[in-house]
């Protein structure tokens, strides 16, 4: 798919992510055609964490996923990463079966009929809802990472 | 119990129409009717079956486990559903699934 059909397709889902974003305080923004970026917190402990998803295949494959710094805009800053399953500051990138780095780093995921890659429904309302559920568990989130 | 793919009917006293939606589908929205104290284990597995998911949990520990999600918040799955359904005895949540590695 051609990031001009990935923009189509985000224009599509957006508006979705946005409304259900409203009460799962989300901050979505759109700094680029193909690039998102979400401001979402862990229920745990109120920690609020800045998400950059660039996703220029949307919805056919999974998006590169990075925690950043929103006054830099930096992505290799421990700070701005949550101490969380699946989330690896030091390598700054997310091994989950909903990134480009999971997938790259588990190619048994894509032939798990559970762990594949989807790119039914709303992805983006989706990949923001996993991330969201594994930051609010008492039992994979353990705040922020320094 | 009456489920139906169809638009929101009233309800009677003491009865809760539940709605559920999950992102990672196109078949819309699931609606079903209960008694307020029925639990909200029973919507949880009604929706799944529409959606045509189930949890999952390999030898190794991983797979994936479906949640019902209420305004951002996930709610015990022993909690009555008129504990979360609105004045018009109204319940609208989110099927989402949690990875879960093992």
């Amino acid at each position: 798919m051609s990031s001009r059909l990935a923009e189509l397709c985000l224009d599509d889902d957006l508006p979705e992510a946005r409304r259900i974003g409203v009460e799962a305080h989300w901050k979505i923004t759109r700094p680029e055609p193909t690039i998102i970026e979400v401001e979402m917190g862990s229920a745990i402990d109120g920690q609020r964490y800045y998400l950059r998803f660039a996703w220029p295949d949307y919805p056919d494959q999974p998006p590169s996923i990075s925690c950043f710094d929103p006054a830099t805009g930096e992505t290799k800053v421990s700070s701005a990463w949550p101490n969380c399953d699946g989330f690896r500051p030091g390598n700054w990138d997310i091994c989950l079966p909903l990134s480009l780095e999971g997938f790259a780093l588990h190619p048994e995921w894509t032939r798990d009929v559970s762990l594949r890659w989807n790119s039914d429904g709303n992805v983006l309302l989706e990949v923001l809802d996993e991330l969201q559920v594994i930051l609010n568990s008492k039992s994979r989130y353990r705040g922020r990472a320094s | 119990m009456v489920q139906s793919e169809s638009s929101p009917k009233s309800t009677i006293e003491g009865e809760v129409l539940v709605v559920v939606s999950y992102a990672a589908s196109r078949r819309g929205q699931w609606e079903g009717k209960y008694s307020s104290d029925t639990a909200l284990s029973v919507v949880r597995e009604a929706a799944m079956a529409f959606f045509g998911v189930a949890d999952h949990i390999d030898s190794a520990g991983n797979g994936e486990r479906f949640e019902l999600v209420d305004r951002g918040d996930t709610p015990d799955l022993s909690t009555p559903i008129g504990e979360l359904a609105d004045s018009s005895h109204n319940l609208a949540l989110r099927l989402v699934r949690q990875l879960v590695a093992g």
